[in-house]
């Protein structure tokens, strides 16, 4: 499966990249991202007195030999972090008209996150929501994963003003869930959602896509309308204009801190920014990276 | 010929059309829909826009407003109709008084005057003036003519006249005698714009009119013999033979006597050639000497105490003297007045007998001061001398005669019935109201339609976005 060409020097960008988990995973098979169990790794941690019950396989028999005190060899063991994303394929993410650059960047930013986590061996995954329904790209480590996660993308035409968050009962609690979305939808459901997946070890990143032209509408006499409902039409002059703005910057940051409170790394990018310096930020920004 | 009698509406009727024009230039209009995912963030107004547009916007609206303005502007500003003049017209002011001489002259002439008219309107003027039905003069009246009332009826005549004829004139056939003449006269004629002829005729003979009255017998031509005429008057008139006055006889009181000192230093030049003036009631003496021609003027007796008098005002017909009298007991109750108080009652009653008069003066001068010394004083005296009846029919100045037919100076554009007004056009005012209502209705209809159709076409963007979305 070949990958499209608007898609190559995104994925060249990003290669070398990885993503670290922000929190100790809790996968069994082995992998890249540090893992909650503590046990046979052939990497060296730290050595632990015998106590009884442990495994005996466990007992530095040299050791024992040489001190003669029974000691524990204790080795971190790494794991593989399930990777979902969420992508918002409803009409509002197709804005602005003609180019749809949020929804190409949103595109642009679930494949390049996919690959660097298909790369560093995780199951990758994806759920598409729009007008169309939910698509569903299942979690593998294969390396067509990508290809396959372009090609469903590409069938994609966003619209419609489906919710995301009944979306995310297909992914697994504990897995990194990856939202790119422009939060104008069912927001505040997917955002409790995000808490129970943090209160139960998961972990949630939320790239939030907002474009040029939404944090600084043109000016003059328009008569702007919500794509997801026809019923929104307000008139944008100068005098509406400043209240829209400062409304809107409001939610942003009011939007940003809810977020942050539920546990999720909340992210705010601009879609016509560069999307390989956005990627960037976004898997340097992990607090997993230090460890 | 129509014309707008207030102009003014109708020009601000056009200001105003102009203005709803120009503000169908500019357009609330509908702004195009743009689709924003954060439009909720925008407050809620209403979704319209003034624009302003390169093409007029609703012609047809646009048409029936500014057709309702001119026609409500028309409306108010009185339309009227200036008939169409043509034809000559003239009316013939016919003088009848007792100043004529003969009034088939008098007919001839306004005969003659009329010739080449399309129209003639003819005005009999004695003590009266009026109208006359054709063109019958009626015979001469025995009354003083008064000029002044024919050029009243007259000019109204004329101003009538002056709608529907293209030139009017007006024509006076008169001896024009200074009895008839008064200081009105060339006022009124100025009220007339137009040309005034005149036309002279023989007038009477005064000594000749007083010699036939008494050869008919008339005692009394126009005031009759008061009822309580002394009997020295009445009662002696049929027992004393009339006596012929003399050519020129005149007694007055003493010089030292108030009536007296008045007519000693009153112009007298115009009074009557047989002038008697006494103190008392008249005797059968005076009688006589009045049915022979002559003038008795009869003043209350002296009192004998120096009467001072009061403030008081007299007033004839072209007369006001005010001064210092005592009011006293009329001779006579009947009578022409002749003078009268400044509350209106008779003050000096003339009555005719034989073909002279008598007059009786109803007051005294004061005896202290000056007062019938004074110029009123002497024209009342005067007045009082003068002939029997007030006659004077010699004529007026060729200088006022020349004021009465030369033209007023006003503009040329007066002249004729030109200057006249147009006749407002009430009912072609009502129907531009009519016109101006039934427009408004169907503006209104039309409003109505369009705006329900501008309501479906807001509506059809909103259903074609759903359908995008």
């Amino acid at each position: 499966m070949s990958i499209p060409r608007e898609y190559g020097s995104i994925l060249d960008a990003v290669r070398g990249l990885t993503w670290p988990a922000r929190r100790r995973v809790g996968g069994v098979h082995t992998g890249s991202h540090l893992s909650r169990l503590r046990g046979r790794a052939p990497e060296l941690s730290e050595y632990r007195l015998y106590r009884q019950g442990d495994d005996p396989r466990q007992l530095d028999w040299k050791l024992l030999a040489r001190s003669d005190r029974a000691f524990i060899r204790l080795s971190d063991d790494r794991a593989v972090h399930p990777t979902w994303l969420l992508v918002d394929a409803t009409a509002s993410m197709r804005y602005p008209a003609p180019a749809h650059t949020k929804w190409r960047t949103a595109c642009a930013l679930a494949v390049a996150l996919a690959a660097i986590s298909q790369r560093a061996g995780d199951p990758v995954g994806a759920v598409i929501v729009g007008g169309h329904g939910t698509l569903q790209v299942r979690a593998r480590t294969r390396s067509d994963v990508v290809p396959e996660l372009i090609a469903t993308l590409g069938s994609v035409e966003p619209g419609g003003s489906a919710p995301l968050a009944p979306a995310t009962l297909h992914i697994p609690a504990r897995a990194r869930l990856v939202i790119v979305s422009d939060l104008l939808g069912d927001e505040e459901a997917l955002r409790h959602d995000a808490a129970a997946r943090h209160g139960a070890g998961g972990d949630v990143h939320v790239i939030h896509i907002t474009s040029r032209g939404e944090l600084d509408p043109p000016g003059g006499v328009s008569l702007v309308v919500d794509p997801e409902d026809p019923a929104i039409e307000r008139p944008m002059d100068a005098e509406t204009r400043e209240v829209y703005l400062r409304r809107y910057a409001e939610w942003r940051a009011e939007t940003a801190r809810a977020w942050r409170l539920a546990g999720a790394a909340y992210r705010q990018v601009q879609a016509e920014d560069d999307v390989a310096r956005l990627v960037r930020g976004i898997v340097t920004a992990a607090p997993g990276r230090s460890s | 010929m129509p014309t707008l009698l207030a102009p003014g509406y109708l020009l601000a009727a056009l200001v105003a059309a102009a203005g709803v024009g120009a503000l169908h230039l500019l357009a609330w209009r509908r702004p195009t829909p743009a689709p924003l995912p954060t439009a909720r963030f925008a407050p809620g107004a209403s979704p319209r826009a003034l624009v302003r547009v390169r093409r007029l916007n609703d012609p047809l609206l646009l048409a029936l407003r500014v057709l309702a303005l001119l026609l409500a502007g028309l409306a108010l500003s009185r339309p009227a109709r200036t008939p169409a003049l043509r034809g000559v017209a003239r009316v013939v002011v016919m003088d009848a008084s007792r100043a004529v001489q003969r009034v088939a002259e008098v007919e001839d002439s306004a005969r003659v005057s009329a010739r080449g008219a399309d129209f003639v309107s003819r005005v009999r003027v004695d003590s009266v003036a009026r109208l006359l039905p054709d063109s019958a003069l009626g015979a001469r009246a025995e009354a003083r003519g008064v000029l002044s009332a024919g050029l009243i009826v007259a000019v109204r005549e004329a101003r009538r006249l002056a709608r529907t004829f293209e030139s009017v004139e007006i024509a006076v056939v008169s001896p024009f005698a200074r009895e008839s003449w008064d200081a009105a006269t060339v006022a009124i004629r100025g009220e007339w714009p137009g040309r005034v002829a005149l036309l002279h005729v023989t007038a009477r003979d005064s000594v000749g009119a007083a010699v036939a009255r008494s050869r008919r017998g008339d005692a009394v031509s126009r005031g009759s013999a008061p009822d309580t005429e002394p009997a020295t008057a009445s009662a002696a008139a049929p027992v004393t033979a009339p006596v012929t006055a003399p050519a020129f006889s005149r007694r007055v009181p003493p010089a030292d006597d108030p009536v007296g000192a008045a007519f000693a230093l009153a112009p007298l030049e115009r009074s009557a050639r047989a002038l008697r003036v006494r103190r008392g009631p008249p005797t059968t003496e005076d009688s006589a000497f009045a049915s022979g021609g002559g003038v008795v003027v009869a003043w209350p007796a002296r009192t004998g105490s120096e009467n001072t008098g009061a403030a008081e005002v007299l007033a004839a017909r072209d007369l006001a003297v005010s001064g210092r009298f005592v009011r006293d007991a009329l001779a006579a109750s009947t009578g022409d007045v002749m003078l009268r108080w400044g509350d209106g009652t008779a003050a000096v009653r003339e009555w005719f007998t034989g073909s002279g008069c008598i007059r009786s003066a109803g007051f005294q001068p004061a005896e202290v001061g000056d007062d019938v010394l004074r110029p009123g004083m002497l024209a009342l005296a005067a007045g009082l001398s003068a002939p029997c009846g007030d006659i004077d029919w010699t004529p007026v100045a060729p200088e006022a005669l020349a004021r009465l037919a030369a033209a007023p100076a006003i503009p040329a554009t007066r002249q004729g019935g030109r200057a006249l007004p147009p006749e407002d056009s009430l009912w072609l005012r009502r129907v531009l109201l009519l016109l101006t209502a039934a427009v408004l209705v169907v503006e209104w209809w039309m409003r109505r339609r369009a705006a329900a159709a501008a309501r479906a076409r807001s509506r059809a963007p909103v259903a074609t976005s759903r359908e995008a979305a």
